[in-house]
């Protein structure tokens, strides 16, 4: 498993966040470039145009989420041994943009922003859960622009208030996608991270219903996607997803890697929130606290979880224990 | 194009068998076992509270 983290592996860096992208543009062009070479025998490919665009992945400083999307599909269509779809795959990639604009982009659900492929795979990619399918819909447009508004003053107040974390965000995340929920019945979502997309945040639009509230779901998800790119996706714990234990977090019993990520972006969540609850409008003051002090709590819930059960993998020891080591100095929530 | 003697004319319409070798594939094969329960999605997902239930620990799910 590949690990790239900075001297403090819990601290955030910019430059932690910027190897991390350029360590998976060239891992995605590598993977990229096999999968061509595996179907070559088998499917007709433009392997000029094919190997120019293996060659702008692999220079990008920040990839497009799509093109993770994308491989998964050529990957599954190669694995299908479907020819039609590996050669309609490689043809996509062809005409993808590659590198991710820079700063943040903020794109609405369902909006004129994406291509047909591209929704279709965000659908498949973000909505489908293992037991669960999670339907997500455009958000109305009030919402939508309040949702817009919380995140930029949030965004703005990173910035100034924890600049370090604020530069890994942006190295490590490209675009934040608004969504409404239309989950099942009596559930709904705050947030959906996939490596499969790896960049993309999809948030729930309804949940950000102000500055505090927009950046702690930020630096959650945000968090989410860093420990993805730091471990390519690999589990931070060795316990089988057919173990389930409880979590601070969420109503169903979870598997272990899903309770050390929680654990790790609760503790992201208390350092962030620690350096930018007074750059808030005094009126939302009080908010950042109160959802400062829940993440404290929900990382030392999970945590008493995780070192009674868990079979750490190096990597997930060594994330979890600096996050540890950097709660315990911190204030009880 | 006719084909030769000794092609099979419907080799074309099944499944190619492609031989991938996880090592060079970023994330490795796709698990059978779905993304979530793999590891490489995060789900925040959350019962929607009665308006007079506070959330659980006062804040989001994860």
């Amino acid at each position: 498993m590949t690990q790239r983290v900075s001297p403090d592996p819990f601290l955030p860096s910019g430059a932690t966040g910027a190897a991390l992208a350029a360590r998976l543009s060239e891992r995605l062009a590598g993977s990229f470039a096999h999968l061509r070479e595996a179907c070559a025998p088998h499917v007709a490919l433009d392997h000029g145009a094919i190997g120019a665009q293996i060659g702008r992945i692999a220079a990008a400083s920040r990839l497009r989420p799509d093109l993770f999307a994308l491989h998964q599909d050529i990957l599954r269509a190669a694995q299908r041994g479907d020819r039609g779809a590996i050669a309609a795959g490689f043809a996509e990639l062809c005409a993808s943009p590659v590198a991710a604009a820079p700063g943040l982009a903020l794109r609405g659900w369902g909006g004129a922003g994406f291509s047909p492929g591209e929704a279709a795979r965000f659908l498949r990619i973000f909505g489908e859960e293992d037991d669960t399918r999670v339907v997500f819909g455009p958000p109305p447009p009030a919402m939508l622009i309040a949702a817009r508004a919380a995140l930029m003053e949030a965004t703005g107040v990173l910035a100034d208030a924890a600049p370090t974390l604020h530069a890994e965000i942006q190295a490590v995340v490209s675009e934040i996608i608004l969504a409404a929920n239309a989950a099942q019945e009596g559930m709904s979502f705050d947030g959906v991270t996939a490596f499969h997309a790896q960049g993309a945040l999809l948030l729930n639009a309804a949940e950000l219903r102000s500055p505090p509230a927009a950046l702690a779901t930020l630096v959650h998800e945000a968090a989410h996607a860093l420990l993805f790119a730091a471990t390519e996706g690999a589990p931070l714990a060795e316990n089988g997803p057919e173990e389930r234990f409880p979590s601070p977090l969420r109503p169903d019993p979870r598997p272990m890697n899903g309770l050390c990520h929680a654990c790790f972006v609760s503790a992201r969540m208390v350092h962030a929130l620690d350096l930018a609850a007074d750059a808030f409008a005094p009126e939302d003051q009080a908010e950042a606290r109160r959802l400062r002090d829940g993440a404290w709590r929900a990382h030392a819930a999970a945590w008493t979880v995780i070192r009674a059960n868990a079979r750490l993998t190096p990597p997930g020891a060594t994330l979890l224990d600096a996050a540890a080591r950097h709660m315990a100095l911190a204030r009880p929530g | 194009m006719q084909p030769s003697p000794c092609q099979d004319p419907t080799a074309e319409a099944l499944p190619a068998i492609i031989v991938l070798d996880p090592a060079k594939l970023l994330g490795g094969l796709p698990s059978a076992a779905g993304a979530v329960a793999s590891g490489v999605k995060q789900v925040g997902l959350k019962e929607i509270p009665f308006p007079d239930q506070p959330q659980p620990l006062g804040l989001r799910a994860a």
